[in-house]
């Protein structure tokens, strides 16, 4: 015990001295801790904001208080009111939440984690460790019951995790309306009481996930018998809800053998609504406490054989971490190859055509291979695209249209290009994304490519082939939709989809490419955040210049010309990103080093 | 000193390592030899109880690796085919971590001398995440030489060293050899386990095919005194078509 106490000791004091000392490192971090403390910020600011409001509403009715009651004996509380008096102005200025809506909401939020966390223990994870505890723990003469307990403050860590986020969404629930429970007391409940009794619910079902994880080998069935059973409670939650409206779901959820499968839950959600309620709420406390420690008795009664489990998770997820380093590509590429595809599944395609040709067929039947994402996936969504545009727009273009007449008729229109631009925007940045991807697997592929004897914008443009087909596809399939169901202004919306959007894109997934060639480290987070945030501004003067493109539409006030102004610059803006691509896929080939994006303009590196 | 008796183990339907029995002991250097996927690292494994055997035991220093797991590691040093450091643990502190897990401390006092033999010494800051291939398989070396383990078993120990660093770990293993303790190496080096090894077990799918000294092998297969220990591993282990 004292050994491994030592290690994690080291181990923390030097990552620590590690982050400390890298810029490279600490950055990432600490810009992963704004992204996190941003909403924790907004929470406090809004609370804040609230007690304030809060505090200014009293002060009203005190002054409202002072006006219209005056104190009848002087020294006592008895008092008379004025007959302009309205009790109304003294409710309190905060809406109440329905007990049922409150209550049930958070037994439900209670039985999710619970069966979150039994599917993490019927899966692999928790038994995964690092590949050095392989090599250097598991055959040291230490006692698996003493590795299970390193294994165990990562657990509680969750544990407390989840404790921490269901607190912080309560709260967020609690902050701006108070619940209406019934039957209220006067009993304060300690700040630690919410808390605890959230940590000690996860932390019986993380040890009860472990004990699975420990003791039965073949879970993969049971993990199925899970989804199944969760999947049926979710349909008879609804089915109670489309029924009988909350007070079903919540009859549904007060089932004695319900509370009593999931007890810890039970209790946590007791707990708290007693704490909120001003109830005592220390005997549910105090069971909950005597659940967690004999969840970890049982955890720890026996000593069965868990290393040969903990290898094989140890190996995907260390592979799985590894591959994550090198960017989402990496950790497609092992994920895809952590498959067990069946024999009668796997199948080869003929090579076809030469140079450039044949990398691009390669990975065109690579996408095939996997459809799903490559071309289901698109189809799907170009539906979803046009379904939504067609149908949403109509309904709105026609409230527009009814309510006001002449000019704002145009304003419809506006709010029309408005809405779809904006559906179009999300599709938008996700396929950048994919691109993103494609970009980081083509450096990825280097060593292979590079001996081909392929010139350098054809090989970007064989590399970022299947991105941009999948994204027309969508966008075209979008367009097609979109028209079938008679959206407003459809052609001009198809015209935007089927062209302008595809080329667009194109243009914009080469130049992320050479953005992709300048930070070739994928390993390096700070990297690739430079890399990202670069990518996002570099393509602010090509807006520009489309802009201009536009106003001769702007002018002539004719929406065609701005939409045909648009196409065409895109053509010359694709073939200069395309050449410069190349010049920089062709250096980094040659020298192997990072491209300087502005020593592309001047002669040889 | 180590005692492997009728160990299957199996994966699935996979019939991995099929009733295996074998013995190394004190003062010898035993040479796990078989061709790819033929049960050598599931055996290694199973002594240094990382898999569970199907069936049969492996005895250490008289303790059962299944019963008495902790007894019977304590008298073990198990270097993997390809060993991963802790990323955040100095040479050092890996070392100082094994004497802990083992409970000599005072053996750190070789520390000096068994880094420097192995070219560690100057390197003892280093994190582990900074170590090349070869320097993390010399560095789990170390570590299997710190502590006063009887029963060594290397998994491929000569993979990614130098030339300067094979000579010292063949030197090592001799060293200790010479002090009683029992080794075990598996290695597809066949001319340096034909050098390095007392005995060797040559495994086939899981199966023991031939065990003994080189001298006895060449008498069983009747093969001249020029005849490689190579030669014979490969008559051994040929595919003979439609066998």
């Amino acid at each position: 015990m004292r050994a491994i106490g030592l290690m994690s000791f080291w181990k923390l004091r030097n990552s620590l001295r590690t982050l400390f000392t890298d810029p490279r490192k600490l950055i990432p971090v600490l810009l992963m801790l704004l992204v996190f403390a941003a909403p924790l910020g907004m929470y406090s600011f809004t609370r804040s904001m609230s007690s304030n409001m809060m505090k200014r509403a009293a002060s009203a009715r005190q002054q409202y208080a002072a006006q219209h009651l005056k104190v009848i004996e002087p020294g006592t509380k008895v008092t008379a009111v004025t007959p302009q008096f309205d009790p109304s102005r003294f409710t309190p200025p905060r809406p109440k939440i329905d007990p049922a809506i409150f209550t049930t909401v958070l037994t439900l939020g209670l039985l999710l984690v619970a069966v979150s966390v039994l599917n993490t223990g019927l899966g692999d994870r928790l038994l995964a460790l690092g590949a050095s505890d392989v090599d250097y723990l598991f055959p040291a003469p230490i006692s698996r019951r003493v590795i299970l307990a390193y294994r165990l403050p990562s657990l509680m860590f969750g544990a407390l995790g989840i404790a921490l986020y269901l607190l912080f969404m309560i709260s967020m629930l609690t902050q701006s309306s108070d619940p209406n429970l019934p039957n209220p007391g006067q009993t304060i409940a300690p700040w630690w009481v919410n808390p605890l009794a959230l940590f000690l619910s996860g932390g019986i079902y993380m040890n009860l996930a472990m004990f699975i994880s420990v003791h039965v080998k073949n879970r993969k069935g049971y993990q199925q018998g899970l989804w199944i059973c969760a999947g049926g409670f979710a349909i008879c939650v609804a089915a109670l809800f489309w029924s009988n409206g909350i007070v079903g779901v919540q009859a549904f959820l007060r089932s004695p053998i319900l509370r009593a499968a999931f007890i810890p839950s039970t209790l946590a959600a007791d707990t708290l609504i007693a704490s909120y309620s001003q109830n005592p709420a220390g005997s549910m406390l105090l069971w909950l406490f005597v659940g967690y420690l004999t969840s970890l008795a049982v955890l720890f009664s026996s000593n069965a054989n868990w290393y040969e489990q903990s290898i094989a998770s140890t190996e995907k997820w260390t592979a799985l971490r590894q591959a994550a380093k090198g960017g989402v590509s990496g950790m497609m590429a092992a994920k895809a190859g952590s498959y067990k595809y069946k024999s009668d599944k796997t199948y080869t395609i003929s090579p076809f055509g030469r140079h450039a040709g044949a990398l691009f067929w390669a990975h065109l039947c690579a996408a095939a291979k996997r459809p799903l994402p490559n071309i289901v996936a698109p189809i799907i969504a170009g539906i979803a695209l046009g379904t939504i545009g067609a149908k949403v727009l109509q309904v709105a273009t026609e409230k527009l249209s009814a309510s006001h007449h002449g000019p704002s008729s145009t304003a419809a229109e506006g709010f029309v290009y408005t809405m779809v631009g904006f559906l179009a925007f999300y599709y938008w940045q996700g396929f950048t994304a994919i691109a993103r991807t494609s970009s980081e697997a083509s450096i990825r592929r280097r060593d292979l490519v590079s001996p081909l004897p392929i010139a350098g914008w054809k090989m970007v443009a064989a590399d970022l082939g299947v991105p941009i087909l999948a994204t027309s596809l969508c966008f075209a399939i979008g367009a097609v939709t979109y028209v079938a169901l008679g959206g407003p202004k459809a052609s001009l919306v198809a015209v935007g989809f089927g062209i302008v959007v595809p080329l667009r894109f194109a243009g914009r997934s080469v130049l992320q490419h050479i953005i992709v060639i300048a930070y070739p480290d994928l390993a390096d987070k700070l990297q690739r955040l430079v890399s990202m945030f670069i990518g996002t501004i570099v393509g602010f003067p090509f807006l520009v210049i489309e802009a201009i493109s536009c106003l001769p539409g702007l002018f002539l006030h004719s929406v065609w010309i701005g939409a045909i102004g648009l196409i065409l610059i895109q053509f010359p803006l694709c073939w200069l990103f395309l050449f410069l691509a190349g010049k920089a896929t062709e250096r980094a080939i040659a020298t192997g080093e990072p491209v300087r994006i502005f020593a592309l303009f001047r002669g040889k590196a | 000193m180590l005692q492997v008796l009728n160990l299957s183990k199996r994966f699935g339907g996979m019939l991995a390592v099929d009733d295996l029995s074998f013995t190394v002991n004190a003062g010898e250097i035993v040479g796990l030899l078989g061709p790819n996927g033929a049960g050598k690292t599931t055996t290694i494994r199973c002594v240094a109880s990382l898999l569970q055997p199907t069936s049969g035991n492996i005895l250490l220093n008289g303790h059962d690796v299944s019963d008495d797991p902790v007894a019977a590691k304590r008298a073990l040093a198990f270097v993997p085919e390809v060993p991963n450091p802790y990323e955040m643990l100095t040479v050092m502190e890996h070392l100082r971590f094994v004497a802990a897990a083992y409970g000599m401390e005072e053996e750190l006092v070789h520390a000096e001398e068994i880094l420097t033999r192995l070219d560690l010494w100057e390197k003892k800051n280093d994190l582990g995440a900074s170590l090349s291939k070869g320097m993390r398989q010399k560095l789990a070396c170390a570590c299997a030489f710190i502590h006063r383990a009887q029963v060594f078993c290397f998994d491929e120990p000569l993979i990614g060293l130098d030339p300067k660093g094979m000579r010292e770990l063949k030197g090592m293993m001799m060293e200790r050899r010479a002090q009683g303790n029992a080794m075990l190496v598996s290695t597809h080096m066949l001319d340096t386990a034909e050098r390095l090894c007392d005995r060797v077990v040559i495994l086939k799918r899981g199966k023991l095919i031939a065990e003994g000294t080189v001298a006895e092998l060449k008498e069983r297969l009747q093969s001249s005194s020029d005849v490689s220990l190579e030669d014979m591993f490969l008559e051994l282990t040929e595919e003979i078509p439609g066998s």
